[in-house]
Parts: C-alpha cells; sequence; structure tokens
C-alpha cells in the first residue's frame, strides 16, 4: 500500500506545482493563481479517492465484517475451523509420509538402474541366490553391468572395555561401487579384500564413527576387536547411507567366501551360503530385458536344486524401490484411503456448516440488499468469509499435521523405511488447502445462487454418513484382526519371564567345553540370585524366531524307510532346550514326562515332541518310546508329548516342533542361546542384576534383559500402527458426520418450528414429534448406511487378496461398525428432536 | 454545459497538453464563454488515465517548464466520437425544444 500511494501522491503534488507556475508564467500572482484553483486540500482529497482502489477499502470492511460475525456464530465458526483444521492436517501429514515411503529417490546415484535379483521360494521369507550359482553368474554374466552379493545382517560385539552390541554385515567388494557409492573417509573395499584368507577389513557406519571414534581420521588403519577377532578399518560409510534392506547396519566387512571349483551342471561340494543379490542394469535396459538374458544362467542353477524343489521356486527381479515398497506399499495405500475419505467427510461437513449458516442469515442479507447492497457486494462478502475460514483453517491443520507426523513417527513399527525423515509436503499441504478453499467457497457461495435445492444438504448428510461407514466398518474390520493376533493362545505364558541373547565368542571360548562351562556357571549363578524361581535355556524363543528349521522328510524314524522321494512334507521347527523350558513357559504335558535334570547327564539323547510333530509322524498310535533322528545325528528317545505353541511369528502358519535336551549332541552348537529367568521381581532391577552377574563372568560380553512380554507385544507392532490409525481417521469422521446429521436435523427443526408448534397445539405428543423429526434423519442415515456397507463390501471384496492379516471380511465386524455408526446417529438426530417437542404452542405459532 | 469529459477529450485530440494548457484551450477556443475550474479539471483528468482514456507524460513546455502531459488513448478517442456524437443530439434535441416552446 505504501509504494503506490507514495508514488501517485508525489506526482500530484508536483503536477498542483506546475500548474501554478505555468499560471503566473501567464501572468497571475501566485495568490491569485492558488484562489483560481480553489479548495486544494478537497481536490486533492477527490484526487485520493481516485487513486486508492475502491476494493481495497470495500476488502478491509468485508474482514471486518466477516470477524465480527464469526465472533458472533462462536459454534459453528469453531467447528468449521476444527473440522477444516483436521481435514487439512490429517491430509497433509498422512501424505507426507506416504510420499516418503513409496515415491521417495534412493539413497544411490544408480537408483534408477538397480535391482534386486534372487530365487523366491515358498518357506523363505526373500528372494535369495546360493553362493554357488552367485559365483557362477558372476563370473560368466554379461547381462548387468554390476552384479554385487550381501549376507545376512547379524548381531556382532564390539569386544573391548565398555562392549558393544552392533549389527555387521558381510557383502561382496564391488557392494558400494554398483549403488554407485563411495566412502567419504578412508577408501572403499579391494577385489582383494575380498579374497578367502586375507585379513578382516571393515568400512564403519557414520553415526558409529562419530560415536565411538568422535569422527578422527585416525581411525583408519585402526584394528578394532569385534567377536574377539581383529579387524582393520579402512574407512567411513556416508552419512545417508542406508543398506539396501533399509535394516540399521554400523560395520560392513567383505565376505571372503571361497568360490567353488565345479563343472557347470555337477552339484557343488563345500558349504553353501544363502546371499542377497543386488545389480545394476545397462543404461536403457529394462528388467523385462535382464530377465530374459539371464535365463540360460538361471536355467543352469535351477537345475542344480533338487528336483521336487524346483516346481516351486521361481526368478525374482525387481527393481530397488520396488523391493523396499513391497512390505510397506499396502500399508500406505490403506493409509491414503482411509484420509481421503476423512477430508471428503470434513469437506462436506464444511459445506454443511456453511448453508446451514446461510439459510440463518437469509434474514441479515435481505435487510442489507433493502438498504441498498449490490448482490455482488454480498458475493464478495461470502467469498471474504469462506476465504478467512480456510486461511484459518490452514494455520490450525498445520499445527495439527506438524503433531500428527510427529506422533507417527513415534508410534511407528519398524520396518516404515525413513519415516523419521518425512517433513511436511509443501505440495501436499497446498493441494489440501486448495480443494478446501474450493469446497468453502462453492459452498459459500451456493446460498446466493438462486433455486437451491432442498435435497442438496440431506444427501451431503447422506454422502458423509456413507463414507463414514466405510471408515468405521474397515476400522472394525482391522481392530478385530488384531484383537485376534493377541488373543489368540500363544501356547505359553509370558508373564513374570526376562530373557536375553548370549552370543559366546569363537575367539574367546575356542573349545566346545569352554562354551559349555560359562553355560553352567551362568545357570548356576542366576540360580542363586535371590527371588528367581526358574532359569531355563533355549537357542530359539517362541512365538519369535525359528533359528533351526529342517525338512519334514529329513526326520527319520527307526524301523522305517527313509524318506527320500515324498514331497519335502513343510518345514520343523527344531529347538534345544533345558529341562526348566517347559515349566518356565507353562507348556501343559501330553503324555509321557518331560526332560530331568538326569536327562542332561544321560549317555542317550532324549527328545519332547509337539503334538502336532507326534500326529504327523505316529498318526492314530503314540509317540513315546520312539527312537528318531535328524539328518544324520544320533537317534534319541521320543520321551514326551507336549502342546503346540505359536512358533512363526503371530501371523504365520505354525509349523510342529521338535524339542532336543540342550546341549546333549555333540553337533549342537552351544555358543549361542537364550537366557531365560522367572522371577515376579521388578523387571526393571532384576534386569540391572542379571546384567552384573553375566558381566561377572565375562565383562566384555554386551546382553540386555527385556521382558518376553515386551518381546511378543512388539510382534503386532505393525498390526497396532494400521489399526490405530485407521480407527483414529473412523472416529474423527464419525464424529464430523454426527455434527453434520446433528446440524442438518436442528436446522430442519429450527424452520419447521411454526409447523411443529401447530401440530402441537393441535395435540400432538412428544412422541409424535420424535417420529415426524427421526423418521426423516433415519430415513437419510438409512440409505447412506446402505450406500456405505455396499461399498465396504465391495472395496474389501476387491482387495481381499492384498490386506495383510485381514483374512476374511467378517460380517460381524462390519456390523458393529454399521451399529456404532446408527448409535452415533441417532443421539445426533435426538437431541434437536428433543428441543422440537419442548417447543411450546403459542411462542412457536408467533415464530414467523 | 457539455460534459467536462467531452471537452478535455476534444481539447486533446489537438494533441498532448497539460493541465493549465487544456483549460486555457477551452476558455480561448470558446472565447470565455466556457471557464473551466481546475477543482474539478485534475479529478477528472486522473478518473479518465484511470479509466485508461488518457495516459500521461512528464515533459517540458515550450518555456522549459517541466509539466504533466496528458495524451488520448485509443479508448479515448472512440469515447470522443460517441461523446461528440450524443452531445450533438442532446444539443439539437434542446435547441428544437426551445424552438417549439
Amino acid at each position: 500500500m505504501d509504494g503506490p500511494k507514495k508514488d501517485w501522491e508525489d506526482d500530484w503534488q508536483q503536477e498542483l506545482r506546475s500548474h501554478l507556475e505555468l499560471r503566473a508564467d501567464h501572468g497571475s500572482t501566485p495568490t491569485e493563481a492558488r484562489r483560481r484553483f480553489g479548495n486544494q486540500l478537497q481536490i486533492s482529497e477527490a484526487i485520493r479517492a481516485i487513486h486508492i482502489p475502491v476494493f481495497l477499502d470495500q476488502l478491509l470492511q468485508d474482514l471486518r465484517y466477516a470477524l465480527r460475525s464469526f465472533g458472533r456464530s462462536k459454534a459453528f465458526t469453531i467447528t468449521a475451523l476444527l473440522t477444516l483444521a483436521l481435514g487439512i492436517g490429517a491430509t497433509s501429514a498422512v501424505f507426507s509420509v506416504v510420499d516418503r515411503i513409496l515415491f521417495r529417490d534412493l539413497p544411490y546415484p544408480y537408483q534408477q538402474r538397480l535391482v534386486s535379483i534372487g530365487m523366491a521360494a515358498p518357506n523363505a521369507a526373500n528372494e535369495f541366490l546360493l553362493s554357488s550359482d552367485y559365483f557362477a553368474w558372476q563370473k560368466r554374466q554379461t547381462v548387468f553391468e554390476s552384479l554385487t552379493a550381501t549376507r545376512g545382517i547379524s548381531n556382532c560385539d564390539l569386544t573391548v572395555n565398555d562392549p558393544l552390541r552392533l549389527r555387521c554385515v558381510p557383502v561382496a567388494w564391488n557392494f558400494l561401487a554398483t549403488l554407485g557409492l563411495r566412502p567419504i573417509v578412508g577408501r572403499d573395499f579391494a577385489a582383494t579384500d575380498d579374497e578367502p584368507g586375507s585379513p578382516a577389513v571393515a568400512l564403519l557406519s557414520y553415526s558409529l564413527w562419530n560415536s565411538r571414534f568422535g569422527k578422527s581420521t585416525n581411525v583408519l588403519g585402526q584394528t578394532i576387536e569385534l567377536n574377539r577377532e581383529p579387524l582393520r578399518i579402512i574407512g567411513v560409510l556416508p552419512q545417508d547411507f542406508e543398506f539396501p534392506n533399509l535394516q540399521p547396519i554400523d560395520i560392513l566387512q567383505t565376505m571372503r567366501l571361497r568360490p567353488p571349483q565345479m563343472q557347470p551342471g555337477q552339484r557343488q561340494t563345500g558349504p553353501e551360503f544363502y546371499l542377497t543379490a543386488y545389480a545394476r542394469l545397462h543404461p536403457g535396459q529394462t528388467i523385462a530385458q535382464a530377465k530374459d538374458q539371464i535365463q540360460p544362467l538361471y536355467a543352469e542353477a535351477l537345475a542344480r536344486v533338487p528336483a521336487r524343489l524346483r516346481n516351486e521356486i521361481s526368478l525374482r527381479i525387481d527393481s530397488l524401490q520396488q523391493r523396499q515398497t513391497r512390505d510397506s506399499r499396502l500399508a500406505a495405500i490403506l493409509l491414503l484411503c482411509a484420509v481421503g475419505i476423512l477430508l471428503m467427510i470434513a469437506c462436506s461437513n464444511v459445506a454443511n456448516l456453511l448453508l446451514a449458516r446461510a439459510t440463518a442469515r437469509e434474514r441479515e442479507f435481505s435487510i442489507r440488499v433493502a438498504i441498498g447492497a449490490s448482490r455482488s457486494r454480498l458475493l464478495r462478502q461470502s467469498v471474504t468469509e469462506s476465504l478467512l475460514l480456510s486461511i484459518f483453517g490452514t494455520i490450525l491443520g498445520l499445527a495439527i499435521a506438524t503433531l500428527l507426523l510427529k506422533g507417527f513417527v513415534l508410534i511407528a513399527p519398524d520396518g516404515l523405511p525413513r519415516l523419521a525423515e518425512a517433513r511436511l509436503d509443501w505440495r501436499v499441504l497446498l493441494a489440501a488447502v486448495a480443494i478446501t478453499i474450493a469446497c468453502t467457497l462453492f459452498f459459500g457461495l451456493v446460498p446466493l445462487t438462486p433455486g437451491k435445492s432442498k435435497w442438496f444438504r440431506p444427501a451431503l448428510v447422506t454422502a458423509q454418513i456413507a463414507l463414514s461407514t466405510v471408515l468405521l466398518s474397515g476400522a472394525c474390520l482391522f481392530v478385530q484382526n488384531l484383537w485376534r493376533l493377541t488373543q489368540t493362545p500363544l501356547g505359553i505364558h509370558t508373564a513374570q519371564i526376562l530373557t536375553a541373547e548370549i552370543n559366546l565368542h569363537r575367539q574367546r571360548y575356542p573349545q566346545r567345553q569352554q562354551r559349555q562351562l560359562f553355560f553352567d556357571a551362568l545357570e548356576e549363578r542366576l540360580r542363586q540370585l535371590p527371588g528367581i524361581e526358574l532359569v531355563a535355556f533355549t537357542d530359539s524363543m517362541p512365538p519369535l524366531a525359528r533359528s533351526m528349521l529342517a525338512i519334514s522328510s529329513q526326520i527319520q524314524v527307526e524301523g522305517r524307510p527313509a524318506q527320500t522321494t515324498a514331497p519335502t512334507g513343510g518345514m520343523v521347527v527344531l529347538r534345544s532346550v533345558t529341562p526348566a523350558y517347559f515349566a518356565m513357559l507353562q507348556i501343559p504335558l501330553l503324555e509321557g514326562r518331560l526332560f530331568t535334570e538326569e536327562d542332561r547327564a544321560a549317555p542317550v539323547g532324549t527328545i519332547i515332541l509337539s503334538k502336532r510333530m507326534a500326529q504327523r509322524l505316529f498318526p492314530g498310535g503314540s509317540a513315546v518310546g520312539h527312537q528318531i533322528r535328524v539328518y544324520e545325528n544320533p537317534y534319541a528317545q521320543v520321551v514326551g508329548v507336549v502342546a503346540d505353541v505359536r512358533n512363526a511369528g503371530l501371523t504365520g502358519k505354525d509349523d510342529p516342533e521338535y524339542y532336543e535336551l540342550g546341549r546333549r549332541h555333540e553337533s549342537a552348537d552351544p555358543s549361542f542361546g537364550h537366557v531365560m529367568v522367572k522371577s515376579s521381581a521388578n523387571p526393571t532391577f532384576l534386569a540391572t542384576a542379571l546384567r552384573k552377574e553375566v558381566q561377572a563372568l565375562d565383562p566384555r560380553l554386551p546382553i540386555e534383559f527385556k521382558t518376553l512380554d515386551s518381546k511378543v507385544s512388539q510382534l503386532t507392532s505393525r498390526q497396532k500402527f494400521q489399526s490405530a490409525l485407521i480407527a483414529g481417521f473412523a472416529l474423527i469422521g464419525l464424529l464430523l458426520a454426527a455434527i453434520g446429521l446433528h446440524g442438518v436435523i436442528a436446522f430442519l427443526v429450527a424452520r419447521r418450528t411454526g409447523e411443529i408448534g401447530l401440530r402441537i397445539a393441535l395435540g400432538a405428543t412428544p412422541g409424535n414429534i420424535h417420529k415426524l423429526i427421526l423418521g426423516q434423519a433415519m430415513l437419510w442415515t438409512g440409505l447412506g448406511l446402505s450406500i456405505g456397507l455396499a461399498a465396504t463390501y465391495l472395496a474389501f471384496r476387491y482387495s481381499r487378496t492384498m490386506l495383510v492379516g485381514v483374512e476374511a471380511i467378517d460380517p460381524a465386524a462390519i456390523a458393529s461398525g454399521a451399529a456404532i455408526l446408527l448409535l452415533v446417529a441417532c443421539f445426533a438426530a435426538w437431541l434437536p428432536s428433543l428441543r422440537a417437542t419442548r417447543i411450546e404452542a403459542l411462542a412457536a405459532l408467533r415464530h414467523d | 454545459m457539455p460534459p467536462l469529459e467531452l471537452l478535455i477529450l476534444k481539447t486533446l485530440s489537438r494533441g498532448p497538453n497539460h493541465g493549465f494548457g487544456i483549460t486555457l484551450h477551452i476558455e480561448t477556443a470558446t472565447g470565455g464563454l466556457l471557464t473551466i475550474e481546475e477543482g474539478s479539471l485534475y479529478p477528472a483528468l486522473h478518473r479518465m488515465e484511470r479509466d485508461s482514456l488518457l495516459n500521461s507524460e512528464w515533459d517540458l513546455t515550450a518555456n522549459s517548464r517541466k509539466a504533466k502531459f496528458y495524451r488520448l488513448t485509443a479508448t479515448g478517442r472512440q469515447r470522443l466520437r460517441q461523446a461528440e456524437e450524443s452531445w450533438q443530439q442532446t444539443s439539437r434535441g434542446v435547441a428544437r425544444l426551445l424552438r417549439f416552446a
């Protein structure tokens, strides 16, 4: 305002001076000239009026007027603002997260051309490449510009004073180069670093370099001790480095595997490793082309797979982007749908509120028209109010979006890639604001257009109810699914149990005997602690992990022919436990007896089968007394059968179990195990005490005790996250729909005050009035509900195969969603209906 | 009294001029029958400029005085034709009416 104003004012003053000068030149005295000019102030005012745009003046007036009228109808303003803010906030936050998950750029220079490649098999969670195939392909393939592989990420311990448990991963030497990355300090791996027997070298993650070595470049060439083995640091990874599977890692090592010596088509001898392979396509090459071109090599690899497994294996090449979002894509899309519905509900709610308000202001507007306001002036007033609402709504929405985003990061489960880095996406925010502005503008103007129809608001309410139904029934499905997951009996009692992983290092405990002694000593020490009821060891913890799996057909019963040609028969969980294990987890004994302390010293091995296992091996008969072995191990006697436990996470299909008594077999390696302790003591204090006991035996062994409960509840974190979000959105949507319905009914009651008063005067009972008002409300609700239910059914039917964990459309869940909605709708309609019954006949008749 | 706008447009149709020049021309051309008050001239000029009938430029007069010169735009020229026509019609009508009485 200041700039242009100065311009024209200066200009005018100059023009005035020049005029007086010219007149003076023409012979007038200055006073005469000024007199002829008339009232200067008045002219200047007239000029000013020409230059200050009228609409600005009126805009200020409109703004003042709008603020005043918002102040007068506080309930309307607050509801509309909150609705807008919730819609904008939730949409922006969710879109920002989803954009981050599905569409982000990967931090690799070659990201467009990176793929994951491997064999997919039904019993492997992810595709893999056997090490012999990897080496064969590496040597002979020309399909890819570069092919690389990694082994699995595993725990490793920095065994120095103040020991630290880290995440290490061995990779092929060309791993970083394939991604297109370089260490920021030091050098990359060289081919010679990856040769078997070469000295161990490592690249540190930036965060480890920072936290442990203070970002000093002196670390280069320094030797650290990892799992008691020396390791030379040669470089540091970039700060934004992420491992392709998005797991956190601290140290990259080389694999140093020996390429097998073999002829094509021949089975190799020696150990095989499961590798995860990544490759870089040639520029311009497509995945389909690569898949075609790798076929000959793949066929050779497949030929080495045992015949009966061949049909179950397929080649899988995915872009790295796809590979990373495979698991989270569905959750992301689901969230998008939920929040999209929420935004629609919010918009129609604001529309409803604006319409209701416009009707209430009809009288005000007609007065303004009567005293001379033009139609366009009223239009502008409405636009101003709509825009003002949108602006305040946006500001509030921003705050809500920021909060929500923080909340998401807090409650999000692991595996949603880089969620913590999600920032509010401005494009998305703009889009959401544009939608709401369009919506408020449109519905702000509808009241001014002639011929507004009667069905418009009921239609809006019906749509809102339909949308809410979809959200609510969806949420009910998810919550029910979560409930089922957490309520399904685990087969074990998890209360009052603390557990920790122990990983003994070969360097410090090279002899099997030494490792045995450590565990014996630890068991003894823990038993001595006051308040400890039970101490047990196992090599894997139900229901989480299945560290040892065997193919069912590898289990041999003495006296029966070995199965070689039969189908694989699925997997079997092998668990090596100590006698207290069953008592600790309260797994019921069904037949025979449990392990005893005497068994541990006995010369013959003892075995306990799960019920499922016993039924599979000995259908109809008793398993107790039989001799069984796995692979080439010595036979052991089955002494008992116990109940089944869940052993495939919570969502997977459970497998039969085979328990052997811990540390009986020479082949069983007691270097790794879970220690379990049962006590009613406070878990936090107990964890510290237990840690001290372990450290007393080996101060360089990192260890952390956690409650078994917390570990189990982590298993459902993903489902909880999804359910919580969708339920949250559903509740907000329900609230908004209820507000909408209430608003419309209240408006109708106000409109029909006279009619209702007349009915009461003529003897209508409150029951009659309720019937009249609620009848109408229920008509819309019923209509909306039907549409919503149909939409829900179709949506879930269509997406059933994609929904993780939601196995079936449970009519009960959808019905409960509908019931909740019906209840809330009744309440929302009942309030104004109640008001209607209290209308006083006389007052009402004077109403109009 | 013809509309001020017509007088201004007609004056400027002879070429660009400043405010004082316009008053002077109208006085001399009408032989002193019509005089323009500056108090209404300048608001009219500014309004006509805002409505794009005129545009303006600072320039030097014959006596090397700085003055703001107004000039007709295409719209202004068009408006002049309409205004002339409508004024002639009006004045003919008024003349007839006066004769009739």
